[in-house]
């Protein structure tokens, strides 16, 4: 996530599909294709990541739950 | 002149007459109108008749003392009483003319036995008027005081009696406190009816404030002879009529007088009024003990019955509340044992519910999750697909015209045109431009049009 305090999937996930649509649309030069693929390349990864941890954060949740007093 | 005698030859010639013409005695009935002893132990009276309050007939009389000591003596040991004004006598007289003292009587002997009768005539009498005016038995309509407190008392302080009475009413042995207030009477001689009368009175107007609830006359010690004046109308009608209980206790030993005869209740002596008085406060005290005792039995009888029959319900309330105790206990158990048994059995169902519920959540998370990764895997493969480095690693080519690409443009000759392969930027300009068609191999994409190999 970067420098971001507040990371948002759903934002980034906008943000990815919009580059997507952009790249698609093709009307960009090599150097601006290349700068977006690498933005949402990362953005990618930190989604990754955020569907990771939460994964991780829902299990432990859970767990406690079932964890006898 | 006519043959005169002077005066000492009259008065010898009716001393003569009349010694030749009377007998030497008469027995006479006279009233007695003043009487007085001389120092001489002689005795000198007018002898009165009277009718109507009239005077009849009028006679002076002499007892020379050697005779008046043996009439006196024989006189009162009958009467028990003295010779005095106003007493009737029937007696032995002889006339006497005296040249210088003129005509009386010289008594020579009196018949008491006329007296005590002419008395008790008279306190007949007396008695009859009271009957006839109802006065007789009129202060024994009051019941007496069951316990007299507040005593007024009519005598002489000097009086020997009143003091024994007081005495024994304060130091009975009892210890009962009795209140008492002296009217101050003249017990004896001729003022004795209005003085005792006039006391009357008294007590009468302080009856209210001082509440007085008995009356008592006493009187002691004094002479046996002046027993009339308790036996006057005027005295008699004004105990009679008094507003409280009259107790005599006048002290004689002869027949009882009238004052005696209309009164509540009569005593011989002030120490019998006392004794009679704190009798009253034994009898009632006694009668209150005997009371007291009765109705503590009653109480205990009445207490043990209801102790028993209290004892009798309670047994049997106990009993009935036992089983219904009983009852209620195994209707609680029960309840507890099915609130117990439900209540687990909803916790189990709720246990189950919120199983679900998280089973759920996992899922539809894991699911969304999985959702989110193939859709990001997609959005990856189509940025691998897009990115241009890796397509001109596999040998395509990209042309540009003033920066954008080619197929934006319709190229002439003599454009000048940028190729970029993986390693070079190549200039070049179009000779010549030819139109051809171009299959897809694995998708449509109008930059493949302007993406030619560059072996090609």
């Amino acid at each position: 996530m970067k420098n971001n305090k507040v990371f948002s999937y759903d934002k980034a996930m906008q943000r990815i599909e919009q580059i997507v649509e952009q790249l698609e649309g093709d009307d960009k030069s090599i150097d601006e294709l290349a700068d977006l693929v690498k933005e949402a390349s990362s953005l990618v990864k930190d989604c990754k990541k955020k569907l990771k941890d939460t994964e991780g954060e829902i299990s432990k949740a859970f767990e406690d739950e079932d964890k006898p007093e | 002149m006519q043959n005169s005698l002077r005066l000492f030859e009259l008065n010898a010639l009716i001393k003569t007459t009349l010694d030749l013409h009377l007998d030497p005695g008469y027995w006479v009935v006279a009233e007695i109108g003043e009487f007085r002893d001389s120092v001489r132990g002689h005795a000198y009276l007018d002898l009165v008749e009277k009718e109507e309050g009239q005077l009849l007939a009028k006679l002076r009389a002499n007892i020379w003392s050697y005779t008046y000591q043996g009439i006196r003596r024989k006189f009162e040991s009958v009467t028990g009483e003295q010779l005095k004004a106003g007493m009737n006598i029937l007696c032995l007289v002889s006339v006497q003319f005296h040249e210088i003292y003129g005509l009386s009587l010289n008594i020579k002997d009196i018949d008491p036995s006329y007296t005590l009768g002419e008395r008790a005539r008279r306190r007949q009498e007396v008695i009859d008027r009271l009957k006839k005016e109802g006065l007789l038995e009129l202060n024994r309509q009051f019941l007496l005081p069951l316990v007299p407190q507040r005593i007024a008392v009519i005598s002489s302080v000097t009086a020997a009696g009143y003091g024994d009475f007081i005495n024994q009413l304060d130091q009975n042995p009892y210890g009962f406190k009795i209140s008492h207030k002296l009217y101050q009477a003249s017990m004896q001689g001729k003022e004795t009816p209005s003085s005792i009368t006039k006391a009357i009175s008294l007590v009468e107007k302080d009856m209210v404030t001082h509440g007085f609830d008995l009356l008592v006359i006493i009187r002691g010690g004094g002479a046996q002879t002046d027993m009339d004046s308790f036996d006057d109308y005027e005295l008699a009608k004004s105990i009679a009529e008094a507003a409280l209980p009259v107790v005599t206790g006048i002290g004689h030993e002869r027949d009882e007088s009238v004052a005696d005869l209309v009164a509540h209740t009569q005593m011989k002596t002030p120490t019998a009024v006392a004794a009679f008085i704190l009798t009253g406060f034994k009898d009632f005290e006694d009668k209150l003990k005997m009371s007291l005792n009765r109705m503590e039995r009653a109480c205990r009888n009445r207490w043990q019955r209801e102790k028993e029959a209290l004892s009798g319900k309670e047994f049997l309330l106990l009993r009935l509340f036992s089983g219904v105790l009983s009852e209620q206990k195994d209707r609680i158990d029960t309840h507890k044992l099915r609130v117990a048994s439900v209540a687990k059995y909803a916790l189990k169902y709720q246990l189950l519910q919120i199983q679900g519920v998280e089973k759920g959540i996992k899922k539809s998370v894991g699911d969304f999750l999985h959702q989110e990764q193939v859709r990001l895997l997609h959005l990856q493969n189509n940025l691998k697909l897009s990115d241009p480095v890796g397509i001109l690693q596999k040998g395509y080519t990209r042309t540009e015209f003033e920066g954008k690409p080619l197929h934006r443009h319709s190229p002439r000759p003599g454009d000048e045109i940028i190729t970029f392969t993986n390693k070079e930027k190549i200039n070049s300009k179009i000779t010549r431009v030819n139109e051809y068609e171009i299959e897809p191999a694995y998708r449509t994409g109008r930059h493949n049009e302007n993406v030619t190999r560059g072996d090609d």
